[in-house]
């Protein structure tokens, strides 16, 4: 019976509740978006780094991958002693770094370089042309960034150095690559100029081949399932305790350092969550609390016509409930568009990875916007229902007579 | 001119520093290395390029300075150490690299035509003019600007849609009243007026509300966030300008909300309002 | 309880509220009894306090003292389930505001007090024809508040008062708000029901309606003056 008044009470002023479903959507959105930012780098990254198929990255201690030029030495003697762990599947050596590009007699430009050995699984995906081959010394592949700088395609030659003179422009012992492919490299940011090479080559364009110094090995596990994550976690900490040079992150612990990272969106996405949260509390309130103030005689009625108290205060409950429901296609299918508009102005932002996104929305956030909608719905519903349950019948029904 | 790089340091006992006989050179810490370090002014260091510590130099901790507030360094825990520019050239072993140096013109107003011409010279390097620099360092504030700028234009959708609401709950509330005076032979101008009036009026109450809920929030997230993140960054500040732009789209929306339902009502039947 | 025993028994009832900040003594040490299928008038000039007693008889206010049987059942210190659930099988109140729910058909309001006994819907159903069919009005079953006329929303509002089968209806000023030619087949409608057991309290400033009943109480000053 209480769903039936609720529903019919609902569509009685449909204007009105319209606007509350509006408010409560508009406001809803943007707790979704809030939902969906707070954990939305986070996620993206996760996923980007679980495509990767690496559930530990070595690198050197303090560090992030590639956050820094910095190096540690003897990189394949550490490989291969983490190879040799049961528990490891493969491991790929990098090696990244600043250096510099021209093509013959062009002008350089600084790039990044990724030193790593195909067939791991690349931090790059080919494009156009082809991939390096295992150990390649003579081949180059390169982001369309990096292309479209030097003006070249698959087939031309350009010269990659660590250092170059700046009096006459010209790379210092550079080494000479032809371009096999252009590739879209994962990691990169927005025109960042990136290009690819041998794990080797790449030490000897940044002058670490006789230390051996690698940026990073990542570390891919035997796959066991749900124990994966704890695993990962085990074989860092053997790491980092076995080798004090270097640092280790299990994909939990990295999406973790990054996390400390991204408290300006979790800053707002907390502060403005909350906002939202208090419009919805409000609005669903206001609008339940002052329509109900126009149906307290009906009210009355309804309790002098043997209606029980708790009737009527499920009654009052269930109307802000159903008004937060209702606003649900409006909170997810605004809260999606709004979502796409904001993650489109973020990413253009310089220091972000080209395939990361602020907003994504997740199981998580999807669920957390959904109790939390709820919550506001029945906080919302708290001080109507209060005055439903001291409801007087009496006086009320007397005062609506004279009125 | 300067440099930036990577470094490793430890600090080395008192016995160390006592047996110390030349003088050493002097660095300056970030307040969070020195706290990391458990360093104070006169400690010395041992400062490396890796994290193995091999060619590592002695220094003394000449002063501790607290780096002016960055957004991008929030919750990122840098460390930082500051040093002459050959004691880091020694310290990685390459002489003569820098990352960026500055120039002096003697006419700012060329800076725009020498860093042309120094980038036409093919040397290899870039060359900006520092309006040139702020524009390309600010491209995140801007993009932060233009993210603040739509987050702001979607909570004033939701307020217009909720001040919506409430005017047409309020207005309903006095449907007897208005129909009363219509059946009075008050003009339907007069009432429409009458209602405009107390939209704005409750629109300008809801914005004096809402600055003392800002100033509020600000007294409670400025306070809580520098603690937290340790930095002396304003996270969120209420301006005049933010005052009066909030309050004028506020009242704005009230007269409209309060226009489009008192047209509502006026166009009702007075019999009607008054529920014969 | 017998079948004979008064269905309301009332003892000085005293019934004193404040309104701004003056003492109101609404009803002073009334007493009363009805019996079965009787037809009981109430009037008296306004605020002398004859709704505040009918609603004490219909268990919606207590009494500030004195003593009140309903069917039997003590009310004065009964808890708000109680009267409750008094009202919903016992009684069957009808006001001069029809209070009908806007949003439902005729036949949903009345349905609304069957619903809450959790009548099962056939014989609900059942029910609820009856007793439009009673009031005349089964062919507007489907019709919401806004589409009948004021006579018509009063027979819903007796339809709904009586779709529980009351022993007792209440009646506060059922005409009130009603034409003298509608008034009068109210008033018919309430003579009918008498004829068929129910008992009626009825409030009335209507000289001609309370002449229907078989006992005729009027008030003053918060007391019965004089019953005929």
């Amino acid at each position: 019976m209480i769903g039936f008044l609720v529903l019919r009470g609902l569509f009685r002023h449909r204007a009105r509740t319209l606007l509350g479903v509006a408010g409560v959507g508009v406001a809803g959105a943007l707790l979704l978006d809030m939902q969906m930012l707070s954990r939305g780098l986070q996620s993206s990254l996760h996923r980007i780094l679980d495509q990767l198929g690496y559930e530990v990255r070595v690198t050197p201690r303090g560090t992030l991958p590639f956050e820094t030029d910095a190096t540690f030495p003897g990189g394949h003697r550490i490989a291969a002693a983490i190879a040799a762990d049961a528990r490891v599947v493969r491991v790929a050596p990098i090696v990244g770094g600043t250096v510099y590009a021209a093509r013959p007699s062009g002008v350089p430009v600084a790039a990044f370089v990724y030193g790593m050995d195909p067939p791991s699984v690349a931090l790059w995906r080919v494009t156009e042309g082809a991939d390096l081959g295992f150990a390649d010394s003579t081949h180059t592949v390169v982001s369309r960034a990096m292309a479209d700088a030097l003006g070249i395609a698959a087939g031309d030659t350009i010269f990659v150095a660590a250092e170059y003179t700046s009096q006459v422009g010209m790379l210092r012992s550079p080494r000479a690559y032809m371009v096999c492919g252009i590739a879209h490299f994962q990691f990169d940011l927005r025109a960042q100029r990136s290009l690819a090479v041998g794990t080797q080559q790449a030490q000897l364009l940044r002058g670490e081949a006789a230390r051996d110094g690698l940026s990073l090995i990542a570390v891919a596990l035997h796959d066991q399932g749900s124990t994966k994550s704890s695993t990962g976690a085990a074989m860092s900490a053997w790491i980092r305790s076995t080798f004090p040079e270097v640092e280790a992150y299990s994909v939990a612990e990295a999406l973790d350092t990054v996390q400390g990272q991204l408290t300006y969106f979790n800053l707002f996405s907390l502060v403005l969550g909350s906002v939202s949260m208090v419009v919805c509390v409000l609005l669903v309130g206001t609008l339940v609390a002052l329509s109900l103030g126009e149906r307290l005689g009906e009210l009355a009625i309804l309790r002098a016509i043997g209606l029980r108290r708790r009737r009527l205060v499920s009654l009052v409950f269930l109307e802000s409930l159903s008004l937060v429901v209702l606003s649900l296609p409006v909170t997810f299918g605004a809260g999606l568009v709004i979502a796409r508009w904001l993650d489109a102005i973020l990413t253009r932002a310089p220091s972000i990875p080209v395939d990361l996104s602020f907003f994504v929305l997740t199981p998580r956030a999807v669920l957390r916007t959904l109790v939390l909608l709820l919550v506001c719905g029945a906080l919302a519903g708290l001080y109507p229902a209060w005055l439903v349950a001291r409801l007087r019948i009496a006086p009320t029904l007397h005062r609506e007579v004279i009125g | 001119m300067n440099r930036t790089t990577w470094l490793f340091a430890s600090l080395l006992s008192a016995h160390a520093c006592i047996a110390s006989t030349t003088p050493l050179p002097d660095v300056v810490l970030s307040d969070r290395t020195a706290i990391a370090l458990g360093a104070v002014v006169g400690d010395t260091l041992e400062i490396a390029a890796d994290a193995a510590m091999r060619s590592a130099r002695r220094f003394v901790v000449g002063g501790i300075a607290r780096p002016g507030p960055d957004p991008f360094e929030v919750g990122f825990e840098q460390l930082h150490v500051t040093m002459h520019l050959p004691d880091l050239e020694r310290l990685t072993g390459s002489t003569d690299r820098v990352d960026r140096f500055a120039v002096r013109l003697r006419d700012p107003t060329q800076a725009e035509r020498v860093a042309s011409e120094i980038n036409g010279m093919g040397i290899g390097i870039s060359a900006y003019s520092a309006r040139e620099v702020a524009a390309r360092n600010s491209s995140t504030f801007v993009v932060i600007s233009q993210f603040h700028k739509a987050i702001g234009f979607v909570s004033m959708l939701a307020g217009l849609v909720f001040l919506v609401a409430i005017m047409v709950l309020k207005v309903e509330s006095l449907r007897r009243e208005l129909g009363v005076l219509r059946l009075i032979g008050i003009s339907r101008r007069t009432i429409v007026r009458g209602v405009v009036l107390i939209s704005a009026f409750v629109s300008l109450l809801g914005s004096i509300a809402g600055v003392g809920l800002a100033h509020l929030a600000v007294a409670i997230i400025n306070p809580a966030s520098r603690a937290r993140y340790d930095t002396d960054l304003v996270f969120a500040r209420v301006t005049p300008e933010i005052v009066f732009l909030a309050a004028g789209l506020s009242i704005l929306a009230g007269l409209l909300a309060g226009g489009l339902v008192a047209r509502h009502i006026v166009g009702r039947d007075p019999l009607d309002c008054i529920g014969r | 309880m017998k079948v004979t025993d008064p269905i309301v028994v009332a003892r000085d009832l005293c019934k004193d509220y404040v309104l701004d900040g003056h003492d109101i003594h609404a009803l002073r040490a009334v007493s009363l009894s009805v019996q079965p299928g009787e037809f009981v008038s109430i009037m008296g000039p306004s605020g002398c306090g004859k709704s505040t007693l009918l609603h004490l008889l219909g268990a919606v206010d207590v009494p500030t003292s004195g003593e009140l049987r309903l069917f039997g059942r003590d009310l004065i210190g009964a808890t708000d389930a109680i009267r409750t659930e008094l009202r919903l099988r016992h009684l069957g109140f009808v006001f001069q505001r029809f209070f009908l729910l806007p949003m439902l058909t005729a036949g949903e309001n009345v349905a609304l007090p069957a619903l809450e006994a959790r009548l099962p819907k056939t014989e609900r159903d059942a029910r609820v024809r009856e007793v439009l069919t009673t009031v005349g009005l089964a062919h507007r079953l489907r019709h919401k508040p806004g589409q009948l006329s004021g006579g018509e929303q009063q027979r819903v509002a007796i339809a709904r008062a009586l779709v529980n089968r009351p022993q007792l209806l209440l009646a506060d000023e059922p005409t009130g708000e009603l034409d003298e030619a509608t008034g009068t087949q109210i008033a018919q409608l309430l003579q009918s029901l008498h004829t068929a057991g129910v008992a009626i309290v009825l409030v009335t400033h209507n000289p001609e309606l309370a002449a229907r009943a078989s006992r005729r109480l009027r008030m003053r000053d918060g007391h019965i003056e004089a019953e005929s």
